[in-house]
């Protein structure tokens, strides 16, 4: 039997639409999980990982330029320290050695809009911010990490 | 707020901006006090609840966020 996909038939005609539109330059979501296996370590289960893969799956196929990276967290320790992850799911995005906006769980109904509105300002360049706000965050010269706790919707 | 927060990372490189979901990480949930969401958290000490504006959440992290070297007031 096939999984139920993730993401709806008409979410994605939807987003399709929205991203064919939206999308300039190629992105690649990072994904940090964990190797699917018959066995659960204690403390290394990760009950939501498989989902999150599959609706990240579903939403990269639906853009010729948009790709996902997964990375073992467990294989590669080194990578999720380089990149400051320190639980999965993770979902990282930025070009190439910036990862600087992180989503913990997997995103979904509201959530996802979260994810796609990041991919949106990373491909266009464009921020969603006002020239306003914009001028003023380009002041900040200390280290400003921002978490934001959310439940899905 | 978790957008904004994410948009706001994407500004400046001394940013950073994680959205955690609370569900997955009642470890987590429980170490912040989570009690209600959205809740935001900058650099540990600076929270709030509920969402706010996107003017007010750029000040919030102006003003964690920079030191005026000059020692004029900021």
């Amino acid at each position: 039997m096939l999984p139920q996909p993730v993401i709806s038939e008409q979410d994605k005609v939807q987003l399709k639409r929205t991203l064919r539109k939206e999308l300039k330059a190629e992105v690649t979501v990072r994904l940090f999980s964990q190797k699917a296996s018959l066995l659960t370590i204690p403390g290394r289960h990760c009950p939501n990982c498989p989902q999150t893969q599959r609706l990240l799956e579903e939403l990269v196929g639906l853009s010729p330029k948009l790709h996902l990276e997964v990375i073992d967290f467990y294989d590669q320790p080194q990578v999720a320290r380089e990149q400051g992850v320190a639980r999965i799911p993770a979902i990282v995005l930025g070009a190439d050695g910036f990862a600087r906006v992180k989503f913990y769980g997997i995103p979904l109904g509201y959530e996802l809009a979260t994810i796609i509105e990041g991919i949106k300002t990373i491909s266009r360049g464009v921020s969603p911010l006002s020239m306003n706000s914009r001028k003023k965050l380009r002041q900040v010269n200390q280290p400003v990490h921002i978490q934001v706790f959310v439940t899905p919707t | 707020v978790g957008r904004l927060a994410h948009a706001v990372a994407l500004e400046n490189s001394q940013i950073t901006a994680d959205v955690v979901e609370v569900q997955e990480f009642p470890d987590l949930a429980q170490a912040y006090g989570v009690r209600s969401v959205p809740l935001t958290v900058i650099n540990e000490y600076t929270r709030f609840a509920g969402p706010v504006p996107e003017a007010e959440f750029v000040q919030k992290v102006l003003a964690v966020g920079v030191r005026d070297t000059q020692g004029a007031t900021g």
